[in-house]
């Protein structure tokens, strides 16, 4: 099975590669991992499966030797403009005079937590925290209900204490130091002195909090001590250990948990079950399992989706008829959809692709062409069968996808390859790009497009991936449905090579069939939510992880909750490096 | 700075001789319904032109300006009005789905082409205002006729100006409020920055790299709002009256698609509104809020009248709406042209730390058209102005046939942007040449 997968990816590389060079980065895992994976974990006997694994139940703390695959260095880091949303949220429950908070913008594209360039970031949290502490402060009922207490009455030294220590605690998820207490006393009277009032020093507190390292970082020191019982190896080096690993705290690990399973801090029950010492691999799967139970857990389903269509780039066209209106109801579509499926009915991989139901407004129904419909509320309508069906025959994926005014079956197809089967796709060589064909009167985009690529430079790429794009032929650049394309026939007919063999298809409706069957499609979801877990990107040094979890998916019959709450058990949620900590 | 400005002179000159650095600011000022050329065209020679008449407000500027002849655009091609907005900064012409509908340029305009680099570590990348925008068929909504800012990267998305002064004036100058503010800010960025630094003592070498690089960053935030200090010396002025939405129609536009629907209360408010967001114009950038603005009054089919002037019915009405005026044209064409001298001038006093404002930036002013009866693309109103990146002012360049694309690619040069060619290749042949 293992095996398998590897030369199925291996295969699709081989296209890929034929086309020029491939990129470092991304899929590269499959040809590292062929290489080196045979002959790693040779030292642990019960490691064969060691990444999912620890599954078979050895909590933490006990005695026999652990192998932890795929702690590979990861940079402590830093939540997203998602992630901050929700945690400034929690932070400042039921404040209703604070309602709407304030927010980050999750679209914004310099989103990105892995980069070191935060100016970005630092100016809009602090624009924020200087916003949220001015309304704390000007509002005695919105200062009483964060504060938890009324200077007049219980004392202004005691009040101060009891908001720093409640406050301090939920906003850096674990208990408060003497150090935090009195550093942000002395950011208290600061503020007292500046401004002249109690108040003052609760808004410098917040202030200060809300940019804090410890609010906007997921900071993993552990607990310092080195656990010699536990050996991280590395997924491809084979030969095992990169070093000792330090045990993160019951809180660390909680926080991350949260985050991965919620977008959002831990509630109250996490946090009390993180004061009891760390988590155990038990622990942390039945509280995956009990968040995903609670609504919490959705808003992150959705951002998942959301990153992994690259639906922020969904663009309206106004004079197209695709206004801002229309472009957030086609992506409140696609998260309605896949909130439906991951958590009301299938709850599998495959019934994304294929669900023959959807959720539209008035303004999208008028869109799409769906009668009937008015207001903004969303209903759930069933499908036309032989039109649409599953996320990437809605408008959301296939307006992102598309360039422009034009419906690129380049672009779409580099879409589907890269972002849902993990195919990494080489550049353009410089200077050869190209806008898209020129119109040509009796010809279609595919025919433009074919004669415009079929040079050998061009078409050692376009080959392959174009012809995953042919399959959305009948969808415009909006993703509207057309039975003919400026009154010609359209060709949806194509093949993928893939593991299973080449694959033929006609529309994207089979196009849609193929990858929920196909391998490629399936170990590219359970890498994305990996990636998720660790808060970076896969690399081959990850194969050992993810190789036993693709196992674990496909027996428990392709089930997303399942799959996330199996990802509790990685190595990442309970040990960091010994390397990575300490200066 | 009285004792200053003598010593940066001799500065000035002495800089010369080196070669020039490149243009640290650019700023675009667009005017709609073009030019009538007879009373546009100045006379003299290259080094010594006599001003016309619809130029004569920049007499006192002038030394500083370089006024362009002879530069078509062939980028333009679309609708008549629009297609000559959307290339002007682009030199692309109007994608064309097919219909009889027009949509933007498929690439970017040279403002956000430079934004990265001209305001890197700023606050904002890059500055739109406009006045009166939206007027007409635009129906006061971001489309082709009055989007002048297309972003950097595809899809190439317009970027609709600001246009509310007092939204702009609270945008940039209003936050953060009293100017106890300063002393308030930099307590919190201190104590943010000390934690910053403990946590960095406390990690290893990669992660303490990014938590440095954050700490970082809140010392350029620092300095940023420090000099935001000097900001808010900016008084908001009143604008009663006037209506940044007055273009606004949603539904039965018929009245607004002619110009009879007319808002004489906003209109007579333009040179108020006009010099207040000039005058923020060039504030931000002598605040290094940005280094890229653009500034456009009102869109590519602009129906506002002109009330202070006398003239009460709307441009595309003297244009060709109700016949050809050149008259009353060349009236409204020395207006905008005064506007245009009030900026330079105010740039030209704006000291900064090398110079003045306008030392080092390049001021881009253009049009859609050039003959506002037919729309002709030949012969384009462009004048430049600024001192940016050594361009050579106080003179009158003729040109024959000269593409408006090249002068996009002199223009990114100009600011450090070393490309040969920009916007629909068949149009550029490369940087237009004698401007530095």
């Amino acid at each position: 099975m293992t095996r398998r997968a590897r030369a199925t990816f291996s295969a699709l590389l081989l296209l890929v590669a034929g086309c020029g060079r491939v990129h470092q980065a991304g899929s590269e895992q499959a040809a590292g991992g062929a290489g080196g994976a045979s002959t790693s974990v040779g030292g642990g006997a019960t490691t064969a499966t060691a990444g999912a694994s620890g599954l078979a139940g050895s909590s933490a703390g006990s005695a026999a030797v652990q192998d932890i695959t795929s702690v590979v260095p990861a940079p402590i880091s830093r939540l997203d403009h998602f992630e901050l949303n929700r945690s400034i949220a929690a932070l400042l429950p039921e404040v209703e005079g604070l309602r709407p908070l304030p927010s980050l913008d999750e679209d914004a594209v310099d989103d990105d937590p892995g980069s070191t360039q935060t100016l970005a970031l630092t100016a809009a949290l602090h624009e924020i925290a200087h916003e949220l502490g001015q309304r704390i402060s000007a509002d005695a009922a919105v200062l009483r209900a964060t504060t938890g207490c009324d200077p007049e009455t219980a004392g202004e030294a005691d009040c101060r204490e009891q908001f720093l220590r409640q406050f301090l605690r939920s906003a850096f998820r674990r208990p408060v130091t003497d150090d935090d207490l009195s550093e942000m006393s002395d950011v208290f009277a600061t503020g007292v002195s500046l401004g002249g009032d109690f108040a003052s020093g609760v808004r410098a507190v917040v202030e200060v909090t809300l940019q804090s390292p410890e609010f906007a970082y997921l900071i993993e020191l552990g607990d310092g001590q080195i656990r010699h019982d536990v050996v991280v190896s590395s997924g491809a080096e084979g030969n095992g250990a990169l070093g000792d690993a330090v045990e993160l705290t019951g809180y660390e690990s909680a926080a991350r948990l949260s985050y991965f399973v919620t977008g959002g801090p831990p509630d109250a029950e996490l946090a009390a079950l993180a004061d009891r010492g760390p988590l155990g691999t038990d622990d942390l799967q039945a509280q995956a399992e009990r968040l995903l139970q609670t609504s919490s857990s959705r808003p992150q389903v959705r951002h998942f989706f959301a990153r992994l269509l690259d639906l922020k780039s969904v663009q309206p066209l106004p004079d197209q008829g695709y206004s801002a209106e229309v472009a957030a109801a086609a992506r409140e579509e696609t998260a309605r959809f896949v909130e439906d499926v991951t958590f009301d009915a299938e709850g599998t991989f495959g019934a994304l692709f294929t669900a023959r139901r959807t959720w539209v407004n008035g303004p999208l129904a008028q869109f799409y062409g769906y009668p009937n419909i008015t207001g903004d509320g969303f209903v759930k309508i069933a499908l036309e069968p032989n039109q649409r069906g599953g996320i990437l025959t809605q408008s959301a994926f296939l307006r992102e996808a598309s360039l422009g005014y034009h419906a690129s079956p380049s672009h779409r197809g580099v879409s589907v390859l890269t972002q849902l089967l993990c195919v990494s796709v080489p550049q353009p060589p410089p200077g050869v790009v190209q806008p898209p064909p020129p119109e040509q009167p009796g010809l279609t985009y595919r025919q433009r497009l074919e004669q415009d690529t079929s040079e050998a430079l061009c078409a050692s790429c376009h080959h392959f991936i174009d012809p995953i794009g042919y399959a959305f032929g009948h969808y415009d650049e909006l993703g509207r449905y057309q039975e003919l394309e400026n009154g010609l026939p359209i060709d949806a007919s194509g093949t993928a090579s893939l593991s299973s063999g080449d694959e033929s298809f006609s529309g994207a409706i089979e196009l849609s069939s193929i990858i929920a069957e196909s391998q490629e499609g399936k170990a590219c979801f359970v890498r994305r939510w990996v990636e998720m877990a660790m808060r970076r990107a896969a690399s081959d040094q990850d194969t050992l992880l993810i190789t036993p979890l693709e196992q674990t998916f496909e027996t428990s019959g392709q089930r997303t909750l399942d799959l996330m709450a199996a990802i509790s058990q990685i190595g990442n949620f309970r040990y960091r490096l010994k390397a990575e900590v300490g200066p | 700075m009285a004792i200053a400005l003598p010593w940066l002179e001799i500065m000035r000159a002495e800089e010369a001789c080196a070669a020039a650095a490149p243009a640290r600011r650019l700023v675009t000022v667009f005017t709609p319904g073009g030019s009538v050329l007879e009373t546009w065209q100045p006379s003299g020679s290259e080094t010594a032109p006599v001003l016309s008449s619809t130029l004569s407000p920049l007499e006192a500027v002038k030394d500083r300006v370089l006024i362009l002849s002879g530069v078509d655009m062939p980028s333009a091609v679309g609708e008549s009005d629009q297609s000559g907005l959307i290339a002007w900064l682009t030199a692309m012409p109007q994608e064309n789905s097919g219909g009889a509908a027009f949509g933007y340029p498929l690439g970017p305009s040279i403002d956000q082409v430079l934004a990265p680099r001209l305001s890197k570590g700023m606050r904002l990348p890059s500055l739109q205002l406009a006045v009166r925008w939206g007027t007409g068929k635009a129906h006061g909504k971001p489309s082709p006729i009055d989007i002048a800012n297309y972003a950097d990267t595809p899809s190439f998305d317009p970027i609709a100006p600001r246009i509310d002064p007092q939204q702009v004036w609270q945008d940039l100058f209003g936050t953060p409020p009293p100017s106890t503010d300063d002393a308030w800010d930099k307590s919190i960025l201190d104590a943010v920055g000390q934690r910053y630094q403990k946590l960095s003592s406390k990690l290893g070498s990669v992660d303490r790299k990014r938590v440095d690089a954050h700490l970082q960053s809140i010392r350029e935030l620092e300095q940023t709002l420090s000099k935001l200090g000097h900001c808010q010396a900016l008084p908001r002025v009143d604008t009663t009256g006037y209506n940044p939405n007055a273009g606004l129609c949603d539904t039965d536009c018929s009245a607004y698609d002619s110009g009879t629907a007319v808002d004489a209360q906003t209109d007579a408010m333009i040179p108020t509104v006009g010099k207040f967001m000039l005058d923020m114009l060039v504030m931000a950038l002598a605040c290094d809020l940005t280094a890229v603005a653009s500034f456009q009054w009102g869109d590519a089919e602009s129906k506002y009248t002109f009330p202070w002037l006398g003239l009460n019915e709307h441009l595309h009405f003297y244009m060709n709406d109700g016949g050809y005026h050149p008259n009353e044209l060349s009236v409204i064409g020395k207006w905008h042209v005064s506007q245009h001298a009030y900026l330079i001038q105010k740039m030209k006093d704006t000291v900064t730390e090398s110079g003045s404002l306008l030392d080092e930036s390049v001021v881009f002013f253009g049009s859609n058209v050039q003959n506002p009866a037919t729309h002709s693309k030949q012969d384009l109103p462009f004048l430049l102005a600024g001192n940016g990146g050594g361009l050579k002012t106080g003179r009158w360049l003729k040109y024959s046939h000269a593409s408006h694309s090249d002068l996009l690619v002199a223009l990114l040069n100009l600011c450090g942007d070393p490309r040969t060619s920009f916007g629909t290749a068949k149009y550029c042949t490369g940087p237009l040449a004698r401007l530095t």
